[in-house]
């Protein structure tokens, strides 16, 4: 029995309800606690202004120093009289309306304001109008009347251990036993859930035919399949497209045959010693021992050592001073440590790099 | 060296996902088997590169190998060893290697797991991995690069932002990139089924206990996130509705909505469609959250510094957006089902309820972030929206899911009548009237509030009804006392408790917030030493100020006695720190918990002249601790629900 | 097909907009004050004099508002000195405010770059809040009758020093405020 049936005023009644509570919504005015003393009234100011400086909190939360002396403003014009609104005019006149932590509610704000509801309002009247369709279809009641001796075995078979078709793996089940499954399931919960005293019998009564009818549908057509010997019941499930290649059925055909795995050693051998040996080439080429003590063991192959070719270069070589070396001690020949200089050179690898803007903006 | 380790690794698992992504789609036009197998090695492959690659900068960052440009930014000789540990995610180039790991590590997990199994599905899964981590390991290898060289090598490195050194740094980033990577694996295999024309259940049952799984640490950074803000920032605030603390949030709302609604497709094999939608939307919504973390588009106190990594990751975002949605338009024929409820009345209408209500809160969630970008690309007006619009609008809808989450667990499948609300939903109903009348009598009549905490009780009493009537009705099946009734009941449908348990957990949270956010009264004034400020049922002395030297920074600290209607509590000493690369001062608060309500102290200033004053701001938050709890007992649901209690259960996932 | 419309639509037309959005510095916040009549105020000098805006009608007026701290102020300060030296006979006043900064190092700030002009200190934040300050250095032009015909939001460098008093000094108020590189205040 539905209580949504529409007709007779209920379903206006319903709808009325919903616009009430949304248009509540929209119109409820935000939680003002009674204010008492000056300090409550500076705060509830200050949170709706947005601090400059620490950008996501309110005025009434920011540590900055800014934001306290806003506060300080906020509070002599409340001593001199000045209500709310006069106050958060004054701050928009001078830092615009960025200053407001919520929107004034005009010109494309509006968007910001109704947007939600308007969003809400659309996903409940779609999910209403599916809901209603889904529920109206035709019911293919036309089950022909269960096999007794089906729903015999049902009732025997759902009684038995517990198997949840959620948990189990799918992989070993055909679609066809695991709506069984979950069948069977749904009428050990039912029992329990009549047990438990939270249907009435007639209810209980009513499910417990429809699943078992459902059910005994499932095993005529799951004997069926058995009985018809090029339908085995493990079949994969009929949507998969035939044109989609079927990856070959058993795997372990490679790993046997030994002249292929062999063969497949044989490249990866010879690809490991091409690329050590390329390797070793290429460190080979790009260092060699230091010729002094300000030398480096690439040499020449740096942009750091030698003289700037880009202005990129001597933009980014100031920046780094600036950044790391004007904090730290200027380098000496003697580095306790021992740690060598390292090149900031592109990788021997010479792969384009995308340049990067100004480093280090904090 | 490390470098030269460090970024090769990088380089070379960047072919292997290249790879990676060439392979299945040869193996499906050549049909040749060898190939699918050659994607799982490529994943492998890339997994122990990566795994190198961040070994390297780890190496690095712990032996100040300040050659590198990251470490010298990052760490100083003076930092200690776990904070030069966490280093590797504390800013741009390591925050991406971290992601790059993460989602390796979950691919290599999947591909040896699955190795024999889903032979349709796995190759198409591996290439989307290999996709994904192909483009992080791009942005890597060629826009910013972590084992970028610096040189001279300076003697000492900048160091770590002050604010990030806190024992949560250790936690929060990487379980909320867990989350995040973690909605990868149901991304893949949607667009694998997708892909493969398979388009069964069979994707959702196996990657169920993954989705859960990250949709647990999601949560679960989100919570450390928030107590993080509330410990550290010193504002007393624990959600700012900072742009990218919404972009961490956004995609939590899909990832629940889709396990509520998997269970309509698991049991009636309808909105196939939808669910596939909310699946790439989650997933899209983590990419959209790294990009706006990493663009500079909106300001936040989170954004790392921007460069051309914000292209390129708008660049992909496209890619994903169009192409995912385009994958799901081709195959939408095939998913055209037959869908059909019992009765308008039903759990699948709730659940559909459900699905709403998430849904409408993540589009207004993303307008309220993404309108000042509007508003100036459209109007030329800059405007902010920040915490009061945020609060005002999103907590009806909170609130109506508190709702929902009442009714759904209770109400029954296919058809729910009318003497079947009346017996489950009756009791539950009129002794949620019942504390919302004595509340209201006990003069508790501000209307938010109010309403949160009926709706609470409503949830936690049809909680407890229900199992009460569980535990009633097992015992006379079976016996036994009942703990055991009660274990039983739990081992048997453990899906069903464990959901009851994270529920009564945001029940918990929804306290906390009701109390937090209607009942909170702040207080600040001038203290000379010696005065006191009386706040509520605390009286707070002023007892002078510290300053002391610390390894990284010099420390002003005040001492305040505390007494709470003549008892004693103790003295808290809220400081404010000095770091020698920042303008201004970092505070730190000091704050006393209890059960009831936090006490929260903040240093807001000295003055330097006069030794003995001090500008104090106190705040009294009630029920905050309950939001933690709250997260303890979702922690704890969760693990119900996802612990392999069946001997059978071992042989998935 | 519809799936895709319904959604291609609104992402593309979203994923323009972020790309918009990487052009543009999302901690900015533009000024409504250009046009509008320069709030009136009372500063304290450091040579112990009050100078209050008043006074200064008539005449163009320069104003700057810097800190010891703010390395972009101290970039700029040779250039005001230099361009004060250059406008002094013409009816233009330089006046410089200093904010959230310490009397000594505000002093030492002056003497270091031999600083000529009037400079008196906000201590309380009154007048930075008067004129919307979020950065520094930030630099207001006032023409004669006491409105803002400039605002330069980072360090000045002489081209638009001399355009932008020269605007002022006609009484021509600026379309757009000016951008450098800047620090927030604290």
């Amino acid at each position: 029995m539905s209580i949504f049936r529409c007709g007779n005023g209920t379903c206006t009644a319903w709808w009325l309800l919903l616009a009430w509570l949304l248009g509540l919504w929209l119109a409820w005015p935000p939680l003002v606690l009674a204010q008492v003393d000056l300090d409550e009234q500076v705060r509830q100011v200050a949170a709706q202004l947005r601090c400059p400086v620490c950008q996501n909190l309110s005025v009434a939360d920011s540590p900055s120093e800014t934001a306290q002396q806003m506060r300080g403003v906020i509070r002599d014009q409340l001593q001199a009289g000045k209500t709310r609104e006069e106050i958060k005019a004054y701050f928009l006149s001078k830092y615009g309306d960025w200053i407001l932590l919520s929107p004034r509610p005009r010109g494309l704000n509006l968007l910001v304001w109704l947007g939600p509801f308007a969003a809400t309002a659309a996903g409940l009247a779609a999910a209403t109008l599916a809901v209603r369709r889904w529920a109206r279809q035709p019911r293919p009641q036309e089950r022909p009347t269960a096999d007794p001796a089906l729903v015999e075995r049902v009732r025997r078979e759902a009684v038995g251990e517990d198997y949840d078709p959620s948990v189990a793996d799918p992989e070993g089940r055909s679609p066809l036993e695991l709506e069984r499954d979950g069948l069977y399931a749904a009428l050990r919960e039912l029992t329990f859930d009549y047990r438990a005293g939270k249907l009435s019998p007639a209810d209980y009564e009513a499910l417990c035919a429809d699943y078992e009818a459902r059910a005994a549908a499932v095993l005529a057509e799951l004997d069926r399949s058995r009985l018809a010997p090029s339908l085995p019941a493990t079949s994969p499930p009929a949507t998969s497209p035939p044109a989609t290649p079927r990856p070959s059925a058993v795997p372990q055909a490679q790993r046997a045959g030994s002249p292929r795995r062999r063969w497949r050693l044989a490249v990866g051998g010879v690809f490991l010693v091409a690329f050590a040996l390329a390797l070793g080439y290429f460190l080979g080429q790009s260092v060699r021992p230091r010729l002094g003590t300000q030398d480096t063991i690439t040499g020449d192959f740096l942009t750091g050592n030698g003289p700037v070719r880009s202005r990129r270069t001597a933009r980014g070589r100031r920046a780094t001073w600036r950044c790391c070396c004007a904090r730290a001690e200027p380098p000496t020949t003697d580095r306790t440590g021992g740690r060598p200089s390292r090149p900031s050179s592109k990788p021997w690898l010479a792969i384009p790099r995308i340049p990067r803007p100004t480093p280090f903006s904090a | 060296m490390t470098a030269t380790v460090g970024y090769s690794s990088l380089v070379l698992a960047l072919a292997l996902a290249g790879w990676g992504i060439a392979a299945p789609l040869l193996g499906a036009r050549t049909g040749r088997q060898a190939f699918f197998a050659s994607a799982r090695g490529a994943i492998l492959g890339q997994f122990g590169f990566v795994t190198l690659a961040s070994l390297a900068l780890i190496y690095a960052l712990v032996t100040t190998d300040f050659s590198l440009k990251y470490v010298a930014l990052n760490t100083t000789r003076a930092t200690p060893i776990y904070y030069r540990v966490t280093g590797l995610w504390g800013a741009l180039e390591g925050s991406l290697l971290l992601w790059e790991w993460v989602l390796i590590i979950f691919s290599g997990l999947l591909a040896w797991i699955y190795r024999d199994r889903h032979p349709e599905l796995m190759p198409w899964v591996l290439l989307i991995f290999s996709g994904v981590s192909a483009f992080f390991l791009a942005v890597m290898a060629f826009a910013s690069d972590p084992f970028e060289r610096v040189f001279p090598v300076p003697a000492d490195g900048r160091g770590l932002n002050p604010l990030l050194e806190d024992a949560n740094m250790l936690t929060h980033p990487p379980l909320l990139y867990t989350g995040f990577v973690g909605l990868t694996v149901p991304y893949a295999f949607a667009m694998a089924a997708l892909i493969s024309g398979k388009l069964d259940e069979a994707w959702i049952l196996t990657t169920r206990r993954w989705t859960v799984a990250a949709w647990f640490f999601l949560t679960l950074g989100n919570l450390v996130g928030a107590w993080w803000s509330y410990h550290v920032l010193g504002w007393g605030g624990y959600w700012a509705w900072d742009p990218v603390e919404n972009a961490a949030f956004m995609p939590w709302l899909p990832a629940t909505a889709f396990l509520h609604s998997i269970q309509i497709q698991e049991r009636r094999h309808m909105l196939k469609t939808w669910n596939l939608s909310l699946i790439i939307l989650a997933f899209s919504l983590t990419i959209f959250g790294t990009f706006l973390t990493r663009s500079g588009i909106l300001s936040s106190i989170h954004a790392f510094s921007s460069g051309p990594v914000g292209l390129l990751f708008l660049g992909f975002l496209a890619v994903v957006v169009l192409g995912s949605f385009g994958l799901l338009a081709w195959r939408a024929d095939r998913l055209r089902g037959q869908p059909e409820l019992d009765a308008v009345v039903s759990r699948e209408s709730v659940f559909l309820l459900n699905n709403v209500v998430l849904v409408a809160a993540l589009f207004t969630i993303f307008l309220g972030t993404v309108f000042p970008l509007l508003s100036e690309a459209v109007a030329g007006v800059t405007v902010s929206v920040g915490a009061p619009y945020f609060n005002r609008i999103v907590t009806p809808l909170f609130l109506a899911l508190v709702f929902l989450m009442g009714v759904g667990p209770l109400i029954a499948w296919r058809k729910a009548s009318l003497d079947h609300l009346r017996r489950n939903f009756l009791g539950p109903a009129a002794l949620a009237l019942a504390v919302r009348l004595s509340l209201f009598g006990w003069r508790l009549r501000d209307f938010w509030p109010l309403l949160a905490v009926t709706l609470s009780a409503f949830v936690a009493l049809t909680i407890g009804f229900d199992t009460a009537k569980a535990v009633r009705a097992r015992r006379a099946i079976a016996g036994g006392r009942l703990p055991a009734a009660l274990a039983t009941l739990v081992w048997r449908n453990q899906r069903r408790y464990g959901g009851f348990v994270v529920h009564l957990g945001v029940v918990l949270i929804v306290l906390g917030i009701a109390g937090s956010m209607g009942y909170s009264v702040g207080r600040e004034a001038m203290l000379q030493v010696g005065q006191s400020l009386s706040i509520d049922r605390f009286h707070i002395r002023f007892e002078g100020l510290q300053a002391s030297q610390q390894p990284t920074h010099r420390r002003v600290e005040g001492r305040f006695r505390v007494t709470n209607k003549g008892h004693e509590i103790g003295v808290l000493t809220p400081a404010l720190k000095y770091f020698p690369t920042q303008p201004s001062p970092i505070g730190r608060a000091m704050f006393r918990s209890t059960l009831l309500e936090d006490l929260y102290l903040i240093l807001s200033g000295f003055s330097e002249v006069d030794e003995g004053r001090a500008t104090l701001k106190v705040l009294v938050r009630p029920l905050v601790a309950w939001i933690w709890v709250g997260g303890a007992v979702m922690t704890l649901g969760t693990l119900v629900a996802l612990w392999p209690f069946r001997p059978r259960a071992r042989q998935e996932t | 097909m519809r799936i895709l419309l319904a959604v291609g639509g609104p992402a593309l037309a979203l994923l323009g907009l972020f790309a918009y959005g990487l052009t543009r510095d999302p901690r900015a916040i533009p000024t409504p004050l250009i046009g509008k009549p320069a709030t009136p105020f009372t500063l304290p000098l450091f040579d112990g004099r009050q100078l209050s805006l008043e006074e200064l009608r008539g005449k163009v007026v320069f104003l700057n508002f810097w800190a010891s701290w703010c390395p972009r102020c101290r970039a700029e300060a040779r250039t005001l000195e230099a361009a004060w030296q250059k406008y002094q006979a013409q009816d233009v006043v330089f006046l410089g405010v200093n904010i959230q900064d310490r009397e000594e190092a505000a002093r030492a700030f002056l003497q270091e770059f031999g600083i000529t002009y009037p400079n008196g200190r906000d201590t309380a934040g009154k007048i930075a809040i008067a004129y919307g300050v979020w950065g520094l250095p930030e630099t207001f032009i006032l023409d004669r009758e006491g409105r803002i015909t400039y605002k330069h939001i980072g360090a000045l460098g002489w081209t638009t020093i001399t355009t932008k008093l020269g605007e002022a000094l006609q009484g021509i108020v600026s379309t757009e405020e000016g951008k450098g590189e800047y620090l927030q205040v604290r």
